[in-house]
């Protein structure tokens, strides 16, 4: 257990937040998108079938989120790749509890990316002094650090929650009263109807 | 543009927003893609400094069709380049309106069909051909939907990446009605009505057969129509599922 935690969830934490980047930070080509992610994590843990419920479910409930920049929407590439870490990780934490779990998560991150976003400020002025001295941005050093502190506090996040927050889930889940687990439980089977509703009126919407 | 240019403004515009921040949104993004052809309009020196120095200013837009608004801001800078010294000032301002209105417009435009049609028709289709082929027994069907909704989706994507600096250079400030002809919103309906082709079929089948559907059908219709009046009134997806689970928890408490 303790190799899954020093090695092992380490690598796979950086790798996903790697992939995150492609959420809004580089590229852009949706292969962070929850329906990818989730299923690439249950691959990484080494079933990746187990990743396809969590995923598709939240890609579907992130469909109302923008992408956008300047867009604070819950992290649905995190929130998926937290639900899988728990459900089909060692924890098996129960999807109907690592679900709801996992969309807090993706719902807390956004907060953490104000403060990388305003601190990228220093950034631009490093631009300025270098343009006003006659010379060039160091490009490479200012990508890698825009890009490095993201990816950092991504996989950090990742790591934090799978360690920290997957144990916690469970013992609240054991300690939950039972009306709330069936609560959850029952949330759990409407989840797909939910995300086919966000589907079906994100598409059938005129504007 | 050469063909260099291009490729280094395209690769350039995947950075847009590496260095997303709070107060300047995409501008440092927006001056790494455009470095090429302030360069080539004024070369090294003060000239150049200033060009760069105004284009830290604000920006943003959607990061697909950056590359387009690069292309035009370029090929003014250039043509600002060749101007008397005393012109030159007026010639910024006016570059820096129309670089702040391209990227409102461009944004809407790109939100619009990008984000709000193309993103879930791509994620509607993934899904029914992920399930059909499941359903048909095909190893890793899955992953092939996956596959063919990424190549759907990025398709006309890395086309306008790829192809908008170049319009945008070539047209200037006439790139504005080029895209008003494209018909972005026609095309963004039509983006809509093609992921419904998939996502009616989807929720049909999904109703008829297990593991979601089967013996539970008109329970499940029912929570369906339930979703969808509640979403199509405005409430979140996450908000519908988190009062699915209260519901169900107060379920459980009558019933014990």
């Amino acid at each position: 257990m303790s190799g899954w935690f020093l090695y092992k969830l380490p690598a796979l934490c950086a790798w996903i937040a790697l992939l995150e980047l492609d959420a809004a930070h580089a590229g852009q080509f949706l292969l962070s998108r929850p329906l990818l992610m989730g299923p690439i994590v249950g691959l990484l843990l080494g079933d990746w079938k187990a990743g396809v419920a969590p995923g598709a479910l939240i890609e579907l409930f992130w469909l109302q989120g923008l992408p956008a920049g300047a867009a604070r929407t819950l992290n649905g590439t995190l929130a998926a790749a937290v639900a899988v870490f728990w459900s089909a990780g060692p924890l098996r934490v129960p999807p109907e509890a690592a679900l709801p779990a996992a969309l807090a998560c993706g719902a807390l991150f956004p907060r953490i990316q104000d403060r990388i976003r305003a601190r990228r400020a220093r950034l631009v002025a490093r631009a300025r002094e270098a343009i006003e001295r006659g010379e060039d941005p160091d490009w490479d050093r200012l990508l890698l650090t825009g890009l490095g502190t993201h990816a950092l506090a991504a996989g950090a996040f990742v790591y934090a929650s799978a360690a920290a927050g997957g144990p916690l889930l469970l013992i609240a889940w054991s300690a939950a009263p039972f009306e709330l687990q069936e609560g959850l439980r029952w949330g759990y089977r409407a989840a797909p109807w939910i995300g086919l509703a966000v589907l079906l009126h994100a598409l059938g919407r005129r504007r | 543009m050469t063909r260099d240019e291009q490729r280094a403004i395209f690769v350039r515009s995947l950075f847009l927003q590496a260095c997303f921040n709070g107060e300047g949104m995409q501008n440092l993004g927006f001056l790494l893609g455009l470095e090429p052809l302030l360069r080539r309009a004024y070369g090294d020196g003060p000239a150049y400094r200033e060009a760069a120095l105004r284009h830290l200013g604000f920006f943003n837009t959607q990061p697909y069709a950056a590359g387009l608004i690069l292309g035009a801001v370029g090929a003014l800078e250039e043509r600002r380049a060749g101007l008397p010294e005393g012109d030159r000032p007026a010639a910024g301002e006016r570059i820096g309106r129309l670089k702040a209105a391209l990227g409102s417009s461009m944004a809407a435009m790109g939100d619009s069909f990008f984000w709000g049609a193309l993103r879930p028709a791509t994620a509607a289709w993934s899904l029914l051909v992920g399930l059909a082929l499941w359903t048909a027994r095909v190893p890793y069907a899955l992953a092939w939907g996956g596959l063919a909704g990424l190549v759907v989706y990025n398709a006309p994507a890395l086309w306008l990446r790829w192809a908008g600096p170049r319009i945008g250079y070539e047209r200037g400030e006439g790139v504005v009605a080029w895209l008003a002809g494209l018909g972005w919103e026609r095309r963004a309906a039509r983006a809509r009505r093609a992921g419904l082709a998939a996502a009616v079929p989807l929720a049909l089948v999904s109703l008829a057969i297990p593991p979601l559907g089967g013996a539970l059908a008109w329970g499940n219709a029912l929570l369906l129509a339930a979703a969808l009046g509640l979403v199509a009134a405005g409430v979140r997806g996450g908000a519908v599922y988190a009062l699915a689970c209260a519901a169900g928890t107060v379920l459980a408490w009558t019933v014990a």
